[in-house]
């Protein structure tokens, strides 16, 4: 449910009725707001991305270069 | 480049082009790979999949974005791969049972909270973590999470996927889907809690 809630995906009378509880129970209150700001910062957060080196990356385009120009007649190399 | 004209410099085979594709997309590339075949082979099926899109990019129609297209040759190249291997790649983490069990144990029968979250806050300048040591804390506990559940997360949080695309890309349910994002951002929430108090 806290998931539905911080995307949007709960019915009107779902939020509603989720609005209604979180006025009255201060631990569900607190815990969405540690839910959405732990997830915040997980989500800009990217050393998790596994973007690659710049080693990885030239490696990765020579062999892609290779493999365009294989493909190539010899004229348009 | 926008995407128009990365696909053209693509086709006209320009370097510049080609590396910001790999910059651009093998971090979720090598996501989906993950989540679908594990970590050992990842690299093998997404080298794959890169002689797939060459191929097949002066076929692309643009009915779905590029990053998408490419994540689905990923997903097939994984599927085919898993195929040929004769291999099932275990998703068990559904279950999840030492989560469950956890959360399960703060609420009493009546599904009030027994054991209330925490009084703390990342707002707060005096939280007991700091913003570097937090973000290690995060880093740490994604690499722990199972593998589908890490993708569902990093492709849907860190990659902006929105979750239909997540599903066919990774072959399972939209409540599957959500199941296993939810997972994911409770077991974050767990570990942050664990280290404030």
């Amino acid at each position: 449910m806290a998931s539905d809630y911080r995307d949007r995906k709960l019915s009107f009378w779902q939020r509603s009725q989720m609005r209604l509880h979180l006025f009255i129970c201060h631990h569900c209150r607190r815990f969405l707001t540690q839910y959405t700001q732990v997830n915040d910062l997980a989500a800009t957060h990217s050393c998790n991305k596994h973007e690659p080196d710049e080693e990885t990356v030239n490696q990765q385009v020579a062999d892609l270069m290779k493999l365009v120009n294989s493909d190539k007649p010899d004229s348009q190399k | 480049m926008n995407e128009t004209e990365l696909i053209q410099a693509l086709l006209d085979g320009k370097e510049d082009a080609f590396r910001q594709a790999v910059k651009d997309y093998q971090p979720s590339m090598m996501q989906v790979a993950r989540a679908l075949v594990g970590p050992a082979i990842a690299d093998e099926v997404v080298q794959e999949a890169w002689v797939s899109v060459i191929k097949a990019l002066p076929g692309f129609q643009a009915r779905a974005s590029l990053k998408t297209w490419i994540l689905r040759i990923v997903s097939n190249g994984a599927k085919t791969r898993l195929r040929k291997e004769s291999r099932i790649q275990a998703r068990g983490d559904l279950a999840d049972l030492e989560q469950i069990a956890s959360m399960s144990e703060r609420f009493n029968n009546n599904g009030h909270w027994q054991h209330g979250p925490g009084n703390w806050s990342l707002d707060e300048p005096d939280a007991l973590i700091g913003v570097d040591e937090l973000k290690t804390l995060i880093s740490k506990s994604l690499d722990q999470l199972p593998e589908i559940q890490r993708s569902v997360f990093i492709l849907r949080e860190q990659h902006g996927l929105d979750m239909e695309e997540i599903c066919k890309i990774l072959d399972i349910s939209a409540s599957n889907s959500r199941v296993l994002l939810h997972r994911a951002r409770l077991r974050l929430w767990q570990a942050i809690e664990k280290a404030e108090n």
